[in-house]
């Protein structure tokens, strides 16, 4: 096993072990409670990259430019992400060893690690772009929209995964 | 039995058909939820405040919409699955009376109060209905997930 393949295991395993990896997975309304969080923050996001990504697409918000959403947007969307990264680690927590096996997981954190970078690199310039031409203002708002989807789709797909491994592993 | 699953019906034949669904299902209450929450944080006044409300209300009316309407026949689809064992359950009773009381509520209240023209008489009962709205959308959300938990 290589070193970071290592590292990320004990990482793991600090995760199962710590208060809040205890705390939660012990408790019977802490994890839907949490849950929740990670929920409301996604309809909130999702809103979010709706509207911006379809203001990239040509759908006009009354006067509003692209750029001027966004800015107006901005701390809510920063906002909801942070709170789906917290409420999410947390989550994680509960069953971070089961985690780091699990294939649809990994796949999630890769579409997020690659939503993030596009969100932070070529989509913001994109959106401040004022003379971005209509062709790549559309490829981005896809972009965009395809790698937030495959984060969902790989956290939707976390829970037949385990339930796979389980019935796998069960006697 | 009428209350059970059609032999013929896909849900029951082949067991990806579920998560397939249930996938589009999520897809769609992001739709919704998504463009019901920005339709009523900016009726609340919190984000969005130098767009006019109907301006904001009608780009994302026509989504919302759509969500719901994804969201209808996806949850149909998967209620088909196993109505009897869904009928049975508290939470999902509680989902289907929610849904119709929160889309009456946006239809019928949300929709007057972001209709074109209001920003020139903005009500008070503005801040109340979003949060209104907002609530209610939440406990779909919570009966929903409820119904996963059990």
């Amino acid at each position: 096993m290589n070193t970071l393949a290592s590292w990320t295991l004990a990482f793991c395993r600090w995760c199962n072990g710590s208060f809040f990896g205890h705390g939660i997975r012990d408790s019977a309304w802490l994890f839907p409670f949490v849950e929740v969080f990670h929920l409301l923050a996604l309809a909130l996001l999702g809103g979010i990259l709706i509207l911006i990504n379809l203001s990239l697409l040509g759908v006009r918000f009354g006067n509003a430019s692209t750029r001027e959403l966004a800015r107006e947007l901005k701390p809510w969307m920063i906002g909801s992400i942070l709170v789906m990264l917290l409420s999410g680690f947390l989550l994680f927590s509960t069953e971070a060893v089961k985690m780091y096996g699990n294939w649809a997981f990994q796949l999630k954190m890769l579409f997020l690690l690659l939503a993030l970078l596009f969100t932070l690199t070529i989509y913001r310039q994109v959106i401040h772009a004022p003379r971005a031409a209509a062709g790549l203002r559309a490829l981005t708002a896809l972009i965009s929209l395809l790698l937030w989807l495959g984060v969902g789709l790989g956290g939707r797909a976390i829970g037949y995964v385990t339930t796979a491994a389980t019935a796998l592993t069960a006697p | 039995m009428i209350a059970e699953a059609l032999p013929l019906n896909p849900i029951a034949r082949w067991e990806w058909v579920f998560p397939v669904v249930e996938s589009v299902h999520i897809c769609g209450f992001t739709l919704l939820a998504g463009s019901a929450t920005l339709i009523n944080l900016r009726l609340l006044g919190v984000c969005l405040r130098r767009q006019r409300i109907s301006e904001v209300a009608a780009g994302l009316a026509p989504w919302m919409w759509s969500g719901l309407a994804v969201q209808i026949a996806t949850g149909a689809f998967l209620f088909s699955g196993d109505p009897g064992e869904y009928l049975q359950v508290a939470a999902f009773r509680n989902k289907m009376l929610l849904i119709i009381i929160a889309a009456l509520f946006q239809f019928l209240v949300v929709r007057r109060a972001t209709a074109l023209g209001r920003e020139q008489a903005p009500a008070g009962s503005d801040g109340l209905i979003a949060l209104i709205s907002l609530a209610l959308w939440s406990a779909v959300l919570l009966a929903g997930m409820w119904i996963g938990n059990l």
